[in-house]
Formats: structure tokens, C-alpha cells, sequence
């Protein structure tokens, strides 16, 4: 598998399921929450995720508001089942290694394409227990959210 | 647990009376331990239930244990939390791989509420593995609370130091029976009270 560096002024789009969306009281969508970028654990026969998986958004052309669109419909398109009230998180890679740096974190965040998604990404050296990192991110680094009800077909 | 027998428990706890109050006593809280519903079907009902039963099995046993505690919540209140839930047990929206939240961790949560005695409902969320999150944000204030079992919380705060130029980030894991004081230094109220701060 191909895997190259992606860029640190470059943007991840990283898909978070409805669950994992912070909402106020009357269920507006404020943010994301940090079990948002929590790696799976290992369950029954699936292994645990190694990996963080997001969406390079760059892989696109266009303005940033178009890019992220199309990074949206590259992952309604792959195998990943994408709920109609979900959303999808926003940071830089420079954001989201320095937030991890703070925190002596060596990540690497990396373009491995898939069959389903050419623009996916990697980010490889992610802990598997961090709460402090996990809030970091979603409350300030990797925070900007994109409901996908609001991306058009 | 049926209806009736949650009906019963109700009876059986502190002041119950059937009206709507705020706050819950601390007494009564640590007496909030009446039968755990659908604890037994937990344990098999990954094998023998579709996801969509698990998660009204999940919103059945949520809304059981809340009317044990009806009276300390008011009616609007009640009603607009088993909204939320409802939304966020919604099988067209869960994510298969996903753990529906246990009756643990619905325990906790409601515990937690009680202790709280916050006049805004928190924002609901669950992790992958079946633990309620409670989320209050204020601005760029933000409160998260994720509830395990056995009255154990993981949680988060990021609160604007009083003269707006820096944060305070904060993560804990507690009992809690130590949480309320463990978040005191973090001027909580402008999660738990409507209005501006």
C-alpha cells in the first residue's frame, strides 16, 4: 500500500457518527466529542483499530468549502456506512501534530488510498487511551464540524 | 423489570410523593439502588436480538429507571430527556458496531443528574462501547461527562479562566461521590444555570 506524508497546512476530515456529536440540551449539534477520535477497541473478532482513519481533504480540487464537499460524498461513497444525521470534524495536520507534540505524541499522519476512499488518510502513532489528548482535539484542534445533512448529493 | 414492579420500586423511594421537585437529596441518591431493569437480558441479548430490540431494550431500561426517580425531575424536563435519548437510540442513526448503553451506565447517569441538580439537561452522546456522555457547553466552556458503571465517570472541562485570555483543560476519571467537589474550582454554575453567566 502507498502511504506518503501529508503536508501539516493540509486538512483531515475525519467522520463522526451521531452519537459521537456534542449537542446542547434541545439536540443542536455544538462540536464534536472527544470519543470522537477514540481508536475502536478490540471486539469479539474484529481487532483493535491501529490507526485513526480520516479523509485528506487536499486529495480535491477546488476552493476549501469544495474540497471538503467532495471529501464528504468520497466517504458516502466507500464502504463506510454514513448516517443522514452524522457529521464530519475539520483540523490541519499542523493543529493536530502540534496538539499531539504538547503531549510528547509522535504521530504521522499518512495518504494511504483505499479501494473505496483514494483520498484516505492515516494517522498512524495515535494512543489507544488518551482522554487528555481526545478532549484536546475535539474541544480545540480537530473541532470545526460539518453536519452532513448540509453537504447536497 | 416490568412497569409495575418500577411503578413499586418508586414507591419504596424517599419522598416520593408525585410531584416535581429540583433537587434530590444526597440521602436519597445513595439509596437510588433498586432493581437493576433488563440486567439479566444484557448479558445474552447480543446473540439473541437484533440491534434495533437492544436499542429499545436500552431506551425501555433508561426510561424505567428514570421514573424510579420521576419525582426529583420536573414533567418538561423528564419528557425533553427521553427526546433526546430517543434520538440518540435511533436505530437508523446508530452505528452497528456500537454497544447500545448499558444499564450501568444509564444508572450513573441519572445519579449523576441527580447530583448535579443542573437546571439544563446536558447534551447526549455514547461511546462505542455502551457508556452514556453527558456534554454542557457554554461558549467555548465546555463540560463532558462520560458515565460508566458503578457510579464511575471519565471526564473533561475547558473553562475560561475569569479574565478570558487563557483556558484551564482539565481530564478526570472519578467516583461520583467526588465529582461535584472535584469540579467546584471550575465555577460549574455556568453549565447548570439557564441564562448568561
Amino acid at each position: 500500500m502507498a502511504s506518503n506524508k501529508i503536508d501539516e497546512a493540509q486538512c483531515l476530515l475525519r467522520y463522526v457518527a451521531p452519537a459521537r456529536l456534542r449537542r446542547d440540551e434541545d439536540n443542536n449539534v455544538v462540536g464534536v466529542l472527544p470519543e470522537a477520535f477514540a481508536l475502536r477497541p478490540a471486539k469479539g473478532n474484529q481487532p483493535a483499530e491501529k490507526y485513526l482513519s480520516a479523509t485528506w481533504v487536499g486529495y480535491f480540487a477546488g476552493i476549501r468549502n469544495d474540497q471538503i464537499a467532495q471529501a464528504v460524498r468520497a466517504v458516502r461513497a466507500s464502504n463506510l456506512k454514513v448516517k443522514t444525521t452524522s457529521g464530519f470534524a475539520a483540523g490541519t495536520v499542523k493543529d493536530i501534530t502540534g496538539g499531539c507534540e504538547s503531549m510528547n505524541i509522535k504521530i504521522r499522519v499518512l495518504h494511504e488510498p483505499e479501494d473505496d476512499n483514494k483520498a484516505h488518510s492515516a494517522v498512524r502513532g495515535w494512543p489507544m487511551e488518551n482522554e487528555e489528548l481526545l478532549a484536546l482535539m475535539a474541544n480545540e484542534l480537530w473541532s470545526e464540524v460539518v453536519l452532513n445533512a448540509d453537504v447536497p448529493p | 423489570m416490568s412497569a409495575i414492579q418500577a411503578v413499586a420500586a418508586m414507591r419504596t423511594m424517599p419522598g416520593a410523593n408525585g410531584q416535581s421537585a429540583r433537587a434530590m437529596p444526597q440521602d436519597s441518591i445513595s439509596e437510588f439502588h433498586g432493581s437493576m431493569p433488563g440486567t439479566s437480558a444484557d448479558a445474552t441479548s447480543a446473540v439473541r436480538t437484533t440491534m434495533e430490540e437492544r436499542l429499545f431494550q436500552s431506551s425501555a431500561n433508561f426510561k424505567i429507571l428514570t421514573s424510579m426517580v420521576a419525582m426529583h425531575l420536573p414533567v418538561e424536563w423528564r419528557e425533553k430527556m427521553f427526546q433526546q435519548i430517543d434520538t440518540l437510540l435511533d436505530a437508523e442513526q446508530w452505528e452497528s458496531d456500537d454497544a447500545p448503553p448499558t444499564v450501568f451506565s444509564a444508572r450513573t447517569f441519572l445519579r449523576l443528574i441527580l447530583a448535579l441538580n443542573s437546571s439544563v439537561r446536558p447534551g447526549l452522546g455514547a461511546s462505542h462501547d455502551g457508556n452514556l456522555i453527558a456534554a454542557w457547553t457554554k461558549g467555548k466552556n465546555r463540560l463532558t461527562v462520560e458515565c460508566l458503571g458503578g457510579d464511575r465517570l471519565k471526564w473533561s472541562v475547558v473553562r475560561e479562566a475569569p479574565d478570558r485570555e487563557s483556558v484551564d483543560r482539565i481530564v478526570g476519571a472519578t467516583g461520583l461521590g467526588r465529582f461535584v467537589s472535584q469540579l467546584a474550582p471550575y465555577r460549574p454554575e455556568i453549565w447548570f444555570t439557564s441564562g448568561e453567566q
